[in-house]
């Protein structure tokens, strides 16, 4: 799975969480969407598993049984789905 | 051959938000109401090129702004006005669904957020006694936080099946001339099962951003609309959201407020 940054109008981070203003409104992103979206570039894209990278190693592993790929799947279908970012 | 008083234009320049709107109206009747409505925002100049709107009583092919009364072209005239005066700021100016009330010694100036409907207009009636009233709906901001006045008639139910439009003045509020900048930044709501003193919670600036947000007029055409909007909570000193049940409640609230930011 490939994503790149919507279509965002602005995007600022504060305290480790981000506002992004996307298709006339205000995302607020918690601070593992916030550190997803600051791992996707500006430009080009990135994968889903560049970006578990990032988040393991900005939280570390999730406890078992959960899975850090999952978890960061499930926030980025999520992100996708709230025009933040966009698949592909 | 003398013009008859029904027919008589009269112009009269009104300006709200740093802009001029002159109202060319028609019959000397509706000029006087007009005027006594709108004498707060009343200017004795023009600036610039002001856009223009004829105001009459009669169909809609009468004017730009009509009514079968006087009390309803006085009705459709206001938000005509607001949304010509907001159309002509957009990508300038910050604009908020808000009231804004100045201290009258130092200018310092509180601005009131809220959706419409939810008790803007009654907070400034109400404050606007003791403080520099500046508007009841919309309050634009500059980059560096000047709050300009928009001192259009207020929308107050006297009874019959549409609101009567008063001056602030009238009213009994101070619209006294005030350089007015931004110093209290507060998203309030008025909820009627709320007790005591009015409850004051800061906000992280993520969430005022999301706060602020849908209350805004043209944001996205403004140039990175979140950072502006983050320079002028910073300006403020950061945003509140304050919940209370009563306006007069929010005096003691502003004056400390205002006066921690003198």
């Amino acid at each position: 799975m490939r994503v790149r940054r919507g279509e965002l109008l602005d995007a600022l981070v504060a305290d480790g969480r981000a506002a992004v203003f996307v298709r006339g409104q205000v995302v607020v992103l918690s601070e593992m969407a916030t550190v997803i979206l600051t791992a996707t570039p500006v430009t080009g894209s990135t994968t889903l598993e560049q970006l578990t990278a990032t988040v393991v190693d900005e939280f570390g592993p999730p406890a078992p049984p959960l899975d850090a790929l999952e978890l960061t799947r499930a926030q980025v279908v999520e992100l996708v789905e709230h025009h933040v970012l966009d698949a592909g | 051959m003398p013009v008859p008083d029904e027919e008589r234009v009269t112009r009269l320049v009104v300006r709200g938000l740093g802009v001029d709107v002159a109202l060319e109206v028609v019959g000397a009747e509706l000029a006087q109401a007009v005027h006594s409505a709108w004498r707060d925002a009343v200017s004795p100049e023009v600036r610039g090129t002001p856009i223009t709107l004829r105001v009459a009583v009669g169909p809609a092919t009468a004017g730009d702004v009509t009514g079968a009364t006087l009390g309803e072209v006085l009705h459709y005239l206001s938000p005509v006005v607001t949304t010509r005066m907001i159309d002509r700021r957009a990508g300038e100016l910050v604009m908020l669904h808000a009231a804004a009330l100045a201290d009258p010694v130092t200018g310092a100036t509180a601005v009131l957020v809220a959706p419409s409907g939810t008790g803007k207009t009654t907070a400034a009636a109400t404050l606007g006694r003791s403080m520099v009233y500046l508007s009841d709906e919309t309050s634009a901001i500059t980059a560096e936080g000047h709050v300009l006045p928009y001192r259009k008639p207020l929308s107050v139910i006297e009874g019959g099946h549409l609101k009567t439009q008063r001056s602030p003045s009238e009213l009994g509020l101070l619209t006294t001339d005030t350089e007015a900048r931004l110093a209290a930044l507060l998203v309030i709501e008025r909820r009627v099962d709320h007790e005591g003193e009015p409850r004051v919670d800061p906000l992280a600036l993520v969430d005022a951003l999301a706060a602020l947000t849908p209350e805004n007029s043209y944001l996205a055409r403004l140039e990175r609309p979140l950072h502006r909007l983050a320079d002028l909570v910073d300006l403020a000193g950061g945003a509140h959201r304050v919940t209370y049940r009563e306006s007069a409640d929010l005096s003691p609230l502003l004056s400390r407020l205002l006066g921690a930011r003198r």
